[in-house]
């Protein structure tokens, strides 16, 4: 270690000597400087504060560059045109579709429709998300409203996904509950008995709002469920309950609209209606429901949801059960209870051919027609023949009290 | 600018480069002239030319024994940083860039001297004696150092009187940190050796231009 540093001292000592010697140091100094004043300017740095001299391009070079960006242009275009053409909505180049289709659309004025309608198709088969899907309804509905095109529209009923003929007809003869899904954005009408129409509208939020035309109303509302009544209907006007179960909305018919006609039936007579007789006319005018069921075909802009709406003959057997609404024996007594039992049980008797029977107590009958489909229009109608033929397994009988109660021939005999 | 830089070489020079510390937080003498080199600022040349000009030749003269040569190459390095678009931002930087270009020079005049034809010996000019004793150099140990190759020459001056580390070093040689010292401690045991054997009795041939009476 000593040898080592008296080594580096001994160098550093041999070196202090060697210096530049002070005629070098000026004649390199003035070299430097010379080199430093005569060297090239910094980046960045202007020389003298003056702009740099910038040399315009020629006229040819400028024509020359302008056409090459205009073919560049154009190709471009083209190219984005020819790879949008197949484009579907929420793509990349769908709005490059959009755009060149508004042009080709100068010519060719159905154009876009027909566009929406085969873009729809296409979301369908993928199948695409239900959102996308029921904005792709939208942009066909609407431009289908502006062309007026019988094979077009055909093409777009097909496409209308759960929204058969028979969905949405609520038959106010018994209790009828299905499913209806609107779907996230989409909306859905209903036809009710009376006429007007019942909208489901599911918000892009996920909430759902109930609005009715006519003078239904919302008389109550509770957190997913919706009470809806017209009051002042003249035919027959349920109360629907709408209960929102998350994807699906479950709609049902709480109450047989015969009540009501048995309602204002003893009220005629409280008002001294002619008709007074209490027991012959509720059973003679015990009413015939027919509805509709293709009523969702009138509503062109019904929206409807991703899945189609549960057929109301095949509804579970959960949702079966809790159909049958009709004549109950808890109905509590008094003098016109005998008239709306009666009215309702000749009501169910004539409307239910279709349909099994919800309780064991009462057979089912086979000789009323059932209900024909295919009729356009809601008519109420009466029968008066059925009612004491078709039903010999019960009997009204007073009892004690004058209150008319269900029971057998024997039980009536006791 | 020109005081504080010339006292922090000053100290530089006295402590042998030796500072606590790691290296790159340490402020350098040159720290406060790298923003006007950037400028071709004549006055930052000024200054840093009497900062480094002196250990530059050192080194030059230690690599090539030429005193001549070494100016020249002392004169170049600077040319060089004159000229060059985006000099060093660090005084440190601009330290190694300056040994660096001394190196590049020292091994192109190398160079030349291999490719420089033999002169027969009745050519041979006189040495001028008086010249090389004017520097006051030691004779014995220019003696051994002119023994060593040109590398290990280098590598001591470096290590021994700028005080340089090994990273340094190997930067400004362009070498790994492994060769430098192993460089080092080749040339320091040779140096030893030389130094200690009894004058006049080591096989040493003078180093061109460094030749005792």
């Amino acid at each position: 270690m000593d040898e080592i540093d008296d080594l580096t001292e001994r160098l550093r000592s041999g070196s202090r000597r060697l210096v530049v010697e002070q005629g070098v140091r000026r004649r390199h100094l003035d070299v430097i400087n010379s080199a430093v004043e005569t060297a090239p300017e910094p980046a960045g740095q202007v020389i003298g504060g003056e702009e740099p001299a910038v040399s315009e391009p020629s006229h040819s070079l400028r024509t020359r560059v302008g056409f090459s960006s205009g073919i560049v242009t154009v190709a471009v275009l083209l190219i984005v045109a020819v790879s949008a053409a197949n484009s579907l909505p929420g793509d990349l180049l769908y709005p490059a579709k959009r755009f060149g289709e508004q042009v080709v659309a100068l010519g060719n004025p159905d154009l876009p429709a027909r566009l929406r309608i085969s873009e729809l198709e296409s979301l369908v088969a993928q199948p695409a998300a239900p959102s996308t899907i029921v904005q792709a309804q939208r942009a066909a509905a609407e431009e289908l409203a502006a062309h007026d095109d019988a094979a077009l529209q055909e093409r777009y009923r097909g496409l209308v996904i759960g929204a058969p003929d028979r969905d949405g007809v609520l038959e106010p003869d018994y209790r009828e509950s299905f499913t209806v899904e609107p779907g996230v954005g989409g909306r859905r009408r209903l036809a009710l008995p009376d006429g007007n129409v019942l909208e489901l509208t599911r918000l892009i939020s996920g909430r759902l709002t109930v609005s009715a035309t006519g003078d239904w109303s919302v008389v109550d509302q509770d957190e997913g469920r919706w009470l809806a009544r017209s009051p002042s209907a003249l035919g027959p006007s349920p109360d629907v309950e709408i209960h929102d179960r998350g994807e699906v909305v479950e709609v049902s018919i709480m109450l047989d609209p015969l009540d009501r006609l048995d309602e204002r039936a003893l009220e005629a007579t409280d008002d001294g209606d002619p008709g007074g007789d209490e027991e012959a006319r509720p059973v003679a005018d015990s009413p015939r429901i027919e509805l509709d069921s293709n009523r969702l075909a009138g509503l062109d802009e019904t929206v409807a949801g991703s899945a189609p709406t549960t057929d109301p003959g095949d509804q579970p057997s959960s949702t079966a059960t809790t159909q049958p609404s009709t004549p109950s024996t808890t109905r509590p007594p008094s003098t016109s209870t005998t008239k709306t039992w009666l009215t309702t049980t000749t009501t169910w008797l004539t409307t239910t051919t279709t349909r099994p029977p919800t309780t064991t107590t009462r057979p089912p009958t086979t000789t009323v027609p059932p209900t024909t489909p295919s009729t356009t229009t809601t008519t109420i109608t009466t029968t008066t023949t059925t009612t004491t033929t078709t039903r010999p397994p019960t009997t009204v009988c007073d009892d004690d009290d004058g209150v008319g109660v269900l029971a057998d021939d024997d039980e009536c005999d006791d | 600018m020109a005081e504080q830089a010339d006292r922090l070489g000053a100290n530089h020079r006295r402590t042998g480069g030796t500072r606590p510390g790691k290296p790159s937080d340490r402020p350098h003498p040159l720290d406060v002239l790298v923003s006007g080199i950037a400028a071709q600022n004549t006055d930052a040349y000024g200054d840093l030319y009497s900062l480094v000009a002196d250990r530059l030749f050192a080194f030059a003269f230690r690599m090539l024994g030429d005193r001549h040569e070494a100016e020249d190459a002392v004169q170049q390095a600077f040319l060089e940083l004159a000229r060059t678009p985006a000099p060093p931002s660090k005084g440190r930087s601009l330290e190694a860039w300056l040994f660096t270009s001394v190196r590049f020079t020292c091994t192109d005049v190398i160079r030349q001297r291999a490719r420089r034809p033999a002169i027969p010996s009745d050519d041979v000019p006189e040495v001028d004696h008086e010249d090389h004793y004017d520097l006051g150099l030691d004779p014995r140990l220019d003696t051994a150092l002119a023994s060593l190759t040109t590398q290990q020459r280098a590598v001591l001056h470096l290590k021994h009187v700028e005080a340089l580390d090994g990273e340094q070093i190997a930067q400004i040689l362009d070498l790994s940190r492994m060769a430098v010292y192993a460089t080092a401690a080749r040339a320091e045991r040779r140096l030893r050796q030389l130094l200690s054997a009894p004058y006049g009795r080591h096989p040493l041939t003078p180093f061109r231009g460094i030749e005792h009476g």
